[in-house]
């Protein structure tokens, strides 16, 4: 390559002499190769490698011209390359960080380089010059640095737990069929797919049942294997498929659980088995000896809720009444425990992971509400909407979330793998949420002497994982000057977790004569 | 002597016949552009605006109720969605409650084959969020709604801030998912509800 050529005429000596030095620089590590940007395309999903420059990520545009169809054409001494798409023409000259946009000179954030033949552009290139230029609709994802090009679709495969008494479940969902195999390996059950045109949606996972201690992602001759590591209480397992949509599912049985169905010792292949229309039923939890019931005063820390108009914060309100809650809940010799002890911020999937790690009977989220202008009044009580958890919803979703590499974590960015843990457990005990939600509303509306808001229904985030009946309780208006008053007010705020006591009092009373009822069947 | 007012008169003729002409084709700002006028026999269909239903709140309440709004019209589902969700963040014309925090803007929009429509806005739909619960549900079924309604096409809706999904807007509702219609807070009078779990 001559470097004559590369600089051109129209620089000034101190930039040829800087760009000159930048090239020679460069020229080693250009090519280092830690960087991707990932693009999702119907059910495909590929990588480009990025290439460093100063530590700055940048693309080779051939690389984008096999995605979103433009063409490329040296122009003018071949320090210039034009770049066109339908009737837009763009141009780019090496070292110049302006480029020409139909006429328009679009500045971007670092010069382009022509190095050893390829034009390589920083990745703002996409965002502000491909974007109105290419016939083809895309989003850019800037933070995960991914290019979803419309009508994408990938085949994640997402894994669920679920612990009961005689055995825990491990599913692996995925948008069309995988086909799984499942070895032995000492204390590890390895679960090999078949093919490996799919991402595991998934990260590492520690689990407390004494069945199934953790489950890893290994990578084996490229292809990624789940790895079950199965605790001292693991005697055998199962495995079996089910349809729409596609899953694999492992039961793990505890030792001596006298569990019914078959219990193959060691390794079976999966081959595609009859398809259960039923998957076979839960064994009833055993009676309630024990009773834990998880509290969570809603917020906390940074993230501190809807505020009042005299600055009460919802998280103080819903702390406040959390604790007295608890309180009363323990002078009756049930265990109570609270998501958060003081004023910090936790995760709502860490709320809801308290509550089943801690085998809960019940969990109740405590909020204080907030409409977007206008004084409202009155207590409401939710539980998850099933709207949102229907399977084929819930499995779409699941996968499209996942098809542009969307994290809520920004150190997770460029790792695809994500696991939707306990995703949407909360599904089996829809029935008895509402009932619990029922009861509560009840009571409040008795003890406050408001009108019946009635029980609703939401896809609230922190119910969702909850394998236990699950409700969240909005005690009020904090943004109603009087009802932002009542609840500052600790006399207030033990009326209401009194009432909530009751409404859990009478709601246990209910479940045990109804399982009395149904235990025959 | 009559000169100077003849040359008046023709000053005068020049100045505000150029400016009756300009008024005349002022580009644009009339509502029909000249194509039109040129190709209508049935000016009805040829307007360049459909009526869409925007989902604004009311004062004191989780309840949704559509505001008729004429929007221009575009070709593209693409086009017509963000030319919606524009009017929608700019907020209601009668009187309701935005339902868009202030500041916030529209940084992209994608539809997949499946029908979930991305819709990407800026951080100010968090920031400058107050919270709670109704408030939240205001929010985001007022954005699901629109797009649902008014496009059969859009299934559901996932919500993207600064080009990232988010777990919830302010603690609530689950966004790590596409949000589905919700017409159960919208005002049925209005709205004629669309039967449950239709696809």
């Amino acid at each position: 390559m001559s470097l004559r050529k590369t600089f051109g005429r129209g620089f000034d000596s101190r930039r040829l002499h800087h760009s000159f030095l930048l090239l020679i620089l460069l020229a080693p590590i250009a090519f280092a190769q830690d960087q991707t940007v990932t693009i999702f395309e119907g059910s495909k999903k590929s990588q480009i490698q990025l290439q460093d420059i100063e530590g700055v990520p940048f693309i080779k545009i051939s690389d984008l011209q096999a995605h979103l169809e433009f063409q490329l054409h040296t122009v003018v001494g071949n320090q210039n390359l034009s770049l066109t798409s339908g009737n837009h023409t763009v141009i780019l000259s090496a070292n110049r960080s302006l480029v020409s946009v139909d006429q328009k000179l679009v500045s971007l954030s670092r010069p382009v380089y022509l190095i050893q033949g390829s034009w390589l552009v920083p990745l703002d290139f996409i965002p502000r010059v491909l974007k109105t230029v290419v016939q083809k609709r895309f989003l850019w994802l800037e933070n995960s640095k991914s290019l979803m090009l419309g009508d994408a679709q990938s085949n994640q495969v997402v894994l669920k737990y679920s612990s009961e008494p005689a055995f825990s479940r491990l599913v692996f969902q995925s948008l069309s069929p995988v086909v799984f195999t499942v070895q032995a390996e000492g204390a590890w059950l390895i679960v090999v797919p078949a093919s490996d045109e799919f991402s595991p949606n998934f990260q590492n996972a520690a689990f407390e049942d004494g069945i199934v201690s953790g489950v890893i992602i290994e990578k084996r001759e490229s292809r990624k294997v789940f790895k079950i590591q199965t605790g001292a209480e693991f005697e055998s397992y199962r495995t079996f498929e089910l349809k729409e949509p596609p899953r694999f599912v492992i039961d793990l049985y505890r030792r001596g659980s006298g569990s019914a169905g078959p219990k193959p010792a060691v390794e079976i292949p999966v081959a595609p088995v009859e398809t259960q229309s039923v998957p076979p039923t839960l064994l009833p939890s055993t009676t309630l000896q024990k009773k834990v019931i998880v509290i969570d005063p809603g917020h906390g820390g940074t993230e501190t809720g809807a505020a009042g108009p005299e600055g009460t914060l919802e998280k103080d309100v819903t702390m406040g009444i959390a604790r007295k809650l608890k309180a009363i809940i323990e002078s009756t010799g049930t265990r109570a425990i609270l998501t958060r002890d003081g004023d910090q911020m936790i995760s709502l999937d860490d709320r809801t992971a308290k509550a089943n790690n801690n085998k809960a009977n019940l969990f109740i989220s405590i909020h204080a509400n907030a409409t977007v202008r206008g004084k409202a009044r009155g207590a409401e009580t939710y539980f998850l909407s099933a709207k949102a958890t229907d399977d084929e919803a819930r499995n779409i979703a699941a996968v499209e979330n996942n098809a542009i590499g969307l994290s809520q974590d920004a150190t997770a960015v460029g790792d695809e793998l994500k696991l939707i843990l306990w995703d949407m457990a909360q599904t089996e005990y829809l029935e008895e949420s509402s009932r619990l939600a029922e009861t509560i509303q009840q009571e409040l509306n008795t003890a406050l002497g408001i009108s019946n808001r009635g029980i609703k229904q939401a896809p609230f985030k922190v119910l969702t994982g909850a394998t236990m009946p699950a409700v969240l309780v909005e005690v009020g208006f904090i943004n109603n000057p009087e009802e932002e008053k009542l609840m500052n007010d600790a006399d207030y705020q033990i009326k209401i977790a009194t009432a909530i006591y009751r409404s859990i009092q009478r709601f246990q009373n209910l479940e045990s004569v109804t399982q009395s009822k149904t235990s025959g069947q | 002597m009559n000169r100077p007012f003849i040359i008046g008169i023709l000053l005068f003729l020049l100045v505000f016949g150029g400016l009756f002409y300009f008024i005349k084709h002022r580009p644009v700002e009339t509502e029909h552009s000249p194509v039109e006028t040129i190709l209508k026999p049935e000016p009805q269909e040829i307007r360049r605006v459909i009526q869409v239903k925007l989902f604004f709140g009311t004062p004191g309440s989780a309840v949704l109720v559509p505001e008729k709004r004429e929007v221009p019209f575009h070709d593209t589902l693409h086009s017509q969605a963000r030319e919606v969700l524009i009017a929608l963040i700019a907020g209601p014309k009668e009187k309701l409650v935005p339902t868009i925090p202030a500041g916030t803007k529209l940084l992209d929009f994608l539809t997949s084959k499946g029908g979930t429509a991305y819709v990407d806005f800026s951080g100010e739909i968090v920031s400058n969020h107050g919270g709670g619960t109704t408030g939240e549900m205001t929010t985001i079924y007022s954005i699901v709604n629109t797009l649902t309604v008014n496009f059969p096409q859009i299934h559901d809706v996932q919500i993207l801030v600064d080009d990232r999904a988010v777990e919830t807007l302010k603690g609530h509702m689950d966004l790590s998912r596409p949000v589905r219609q919700d017409l159960s807070q919208a005002r049925k009078e209005n709205e004629p509800q669309k039967p449950e779990g239709s696809l």
